[in-house]
């Protein structure tokens, strides 16, 4: 604003300097005119002063004044007839006589009317008289001054030392005009002019010598209104703007809100095992991607989900869990586990006499029953082949008590038997009887097939044992045998020793047991007849089975009733060590 | 008076071995204290007078000026005006020594006349033509001349009372009011004359200014 003022400063000098130059020319042109000139030469005061009138009208000049270089006045339009100069002519004679060009120009105050003075000489043809032309200064050319400086106020004022100043023209108005005459110090800064603050830049008129000032006067109120007007606007785009913005930025982050929302509670949905659960986003973004993957991510978890129910289905539960979780590689450990193998008897015969469908559903709700009961002790269905069941302990997951469960699981299977069987025989239909071989030994288990078609499995010496004792049931008349290794010490479980045998393939004897919830009566008799026979006294053993063969139903007394009968007349080898041999598979 | 100083003339310039005449030498300064070129050394004695030529002087007008720009005539001397350019003049001056005008006129072979009977000098100029200018002289005395070069100017003047007045261009149209005194013995004398100059501005319309004539 100061800058501005400063700017306008320079510019009401050049339009004042302008102006002087102008009228200087007008003055030029008036003191060559011949006839000025002629008037100059012929005639006499009256005549100079009506020709300086006439040509001062001319121009539209406010005063004229001839003087001859003695600063006599030889003519004067504002006091015609008087020889004697205002003094501020005479300054301005001695002005130009001391310049270069012989003009001079100024502001001054003629009387107490101020002037712009321009003085030329008279040339005739040399320069004989100086004519001095005045130009009133006035509220018209302030006003001019003012629509040629962007609207500054101007005062222009006259300060005469201890006299009041003269103002001689404001463009502010009355009041404001009173009060900046009523002033006696003018200095450039803030002006307080009735209460309004004006900046204010002072300007020395002419030569100054008549205290002649020009102020440039600028409301700094009304500058500041452009100001003001200018701030709110900006703060209205300010608050525009912001409002957009913010518009945007709820725009953008529901952009960005609704889609990871709709994944947290498909997260959620997942969590709470819903896998149906889909995320569909129109967006082509990285939210868009991440529904998708997270879409990908709950089909593969509900296929997952299909897998594994099915898997469970077609084998155990645990087996399945193994395969999913991938613990289980294509290869083998060795590991100790306990088998049991089961199989109906006669199963053969008995579905021949029934349609397909009954064969399947007796099967059905036969191995439901055995499942339950087997997975109910920690055991696994490893397969069923027909009606026969192969079941593991200890694989593919280790337990503490794996014979005890298979010993249990047996037992429990022939009192499962029972219920069938009673339910049977109310419906009229044959029993059914199972037999249990159980083995406990090292086993190769894993993946085994191809990578098409894999079945988790057990293999070994061990499992052909369990499976050939399982076939044993029948010859030795008992619902289950197990391997020596299998027995266990246990409160609930005891043991009726069967045989030692040979089988094919094994150099070592296997001592066979049946386990029992509570010993028969005859057990005392027949373990020492067991004695008998072992010690190779054929006759006190035959008799002792025999015995027992006639007092309890039990195929086991007979099988070795007829053993001792024939090792009477065939004895075995010396080296005899009580184990049978099978020659069977 | 005039007939004895006239006699004693030439009684001094018959008989020079009787020493009745002096050289006058003149130095002219201006105020500056430069030496004047051109400037007019007028001695005038009581009684001393001169006659103006049977014939007129001609100032002639060519290319725009005046020619010759100072001529110095005894009073009475009938000045023509002949004008050689082909475009006309408007000759006047306002010296107090000679008032006049001669309105617009052509290069007809006409040249229009004044009489300057009066001593003083008068400075011409055109009302057509701003920058030209050409003073002439009037005198009532016989002993002039013109400074050279060095502003210096030598008059062998018969033993006598003189009143010396010197006037140069820078003067414009007023002579010295006050006269040297100076007494010519039979010694010669020499003096230095410092003459003020008036205001000498470049006007605006000066060719100067204008770079051309018009």
């Amino acid at each position: 604003m100061e800058a501005d003022l400063a700017v306008t400063a320079r510019a009401f000098e050049r339009l004042l300097d302008d102006r002087n130059r102008s009228l200087a020319e007008k003055a030029r042109f008036l003191s060559s005119d011949h006839a000025y000139r002629q008037i100059y030469g012929f005639g006499g005061r009256q005549d100079l002063e009506t020709v300086s009138r006439n040509h001062q009208r001319r121009i539209g000049a406010d005063l004229m004044v001839l003087l001859n270089f003695s600063g006599e006045a030889l003519a004067n339009t504002l006091e015609p007839g008087s020889a004697t100069a205002p003094a501020a002519v005479r300054r301005l004679l001695e002005k130009a006589l001391n310049s270069d060009t012989g003009e001079a120009r100024d502001i001054a105050l003629v009387g107490s009317v101020p002037y712009q003075l321009v003085a030329v000489p008279l040339y005739a043809p040399d320069p004989v008289a100086m004519v001095v032309l005045g130009f009133g200064v006035d509220l018209a050319l302030a006003e001019g001054l003012k629509r040629d400086t962007n609207n500054t106020e101007i005062a222009l004022l006259f300060d005469q030392g201890a006299a009041a100043s003269v103002l001689v023209a404001c463009t502010l108005d009355a009041a404001r005009c009173a009060a900046l005459q009523a002033r006696d110090a003018h200095a450039n800064g803030v002006l307080d002019v009735a209460g309004e603050p004006y900046l204010t830049s002072v300007l020395r008129l002419g030569g100054g010598a008549d205290g002649g000032l020009a102020l440039l006067q600028r409301s700094v109120d009304a500058e500041l209104a452009d100001y003001y007007a200018l701030r709110n606007r900006l703060l209205t785009i300010f608050a525009i703007s912001l409002v957009l913005a913010l518009v945007a930025a709820a725009g953008f982050s529901r952009l960005v809100t609704r889609p990871v929302s709709l994944l947290v509670q498909g997260v959620r949905r997942i969590t709470a095992g819903d896998y149906t659960a889909r995320v569909e986003l129109a967006q082509r973004d990285e939210l868009g991607q991440l529904a998708d993957s997270f879409n990908h991510m709950s089909e593969g978890l509900a296929e997952r989900d299909r897998v594994r129910n099915l898997l469970g289905k077609v084998v155990s539960p645990q087996i399945a869990d193994e395969l999913m979780n991938r613990r289980i590689e294509l290869g083998g450990e060795e590991l100790e586990a306990t088998i049991l193998f089961s199989d109906v008897r006669d199963f053969t015969r008995i579905s021949e006499s029934l349609a397909p469908q009954q064969v399947i559903s007796l099967l059905n709700d036969y191995l439901t029953e055995m499942n339950a009961i087997i997975e109910a002790h920690h055991g696994v269905v490893d397969k069923y082949i027909g009606d026969a069941i192969m079941a593991l302990y200890g694989a593919p997951l280790p337990h503490v008590d794996s014979a005890g469960n298979a010993l249990r699981s047996a037992l429990d299977m022939l009192d499962a038997m029972d219920g069938i069987n009673a339910m049977r025989r109310q419906r009229g239909d044959v029993e059914i009887e199972i037999g249990i071989g159980i083995n406990t030994g090292t086993v190769v288990a894993g993946n085994m097939g191809s990578m098409s078609r894999l079945n988790y499995t057990v293999l070994g010496d061990a499992v052909n044992l369990a499976s050939r004792l399982e076939g044993l049931c029948k010859f030795y008349g008992v619902p289950i045998i197990a391997a020596s290794a299998t027995v266990i010490a246990a409160e609930d479980i005891v043991y009726r020793e069967l045989d030692r045998v040979r089988v094919k393939g094994r150099s070592e004897p296997v001592t066979l047991v049946q386990p029992l919830r509570s010993l028969p009566p005859e057990q005392a008799t027949f373990e020492q007849a067991l004695t008998a026979y072992r010690a190779r006294s054929w006759q006190e053993a035959y008799d002792a089975f025999a015995g027992l063969q006639r007092d309890v139903d039990d195929a086991l007394y007979a099988v070795y009733a007829e053993r001792c009968h024939q090792f009477m007349q065939r004895p075995p080898a010396a080296d005899w060590d009580g184990a049978f041999l099978f020659e069977q598979k | 008076m005039s007939f004895r100083l006239s006699l004693c003339a030439m009684l001094c310039a018959a008989l020079p071995g009787l020493a009745l005449a002096a050289e006058l030498s003149v130095l002219v300064r201006n105020s500056d204290g430069e030496p004047i070129e051109g400037a007019v050394l007028m001695a005038t004695a009581p009684g001393v007078s001169v006659n103006a030529p049977d014939t007129p002087v001609l100032i002639d007008q060519v290319d725009k000026e005046f020619a010759p720009f100072l001529t110095v005539v005894p009073a009475g001397t009938r000045i023509a005006f002949p004008n050689s350019d082909n475009i006309r003049h408007h000759v006047y001056s306002f010296s107090e020594a000679k008032r006049f005008e001669i309105p617009l006129y052509g290069g007809d072979g006409t040249a229009p006349e004044i009489v300057v009977d009066q001593a003083g000098v008068i400075a011409l100029g055109c009302n057509v033509h701003d920058w030209m200018r050409a003073y002439v002289v009037v005198t009532d005395t016989p002993y002039t001349g013109q400074t050279g070069a060095e502003g210096r100017i030598e008059l062998v003047l018969p033993t006598g009372e003189y009143s010396l007045r010197v006037w140069h261009p820078g003067l414009r149209d007023a002579i010295q009011d006050e006269a040297t005194a100076v007494t010519l013995d039979a010694e010669d004398v020499a003096l230095e004359l410092t003459v003020p100059d008036q205001p000498r501005w470049r006007a605006w319309w000066s060719p100067d200014v204008f770079g051309e004539d018009y």
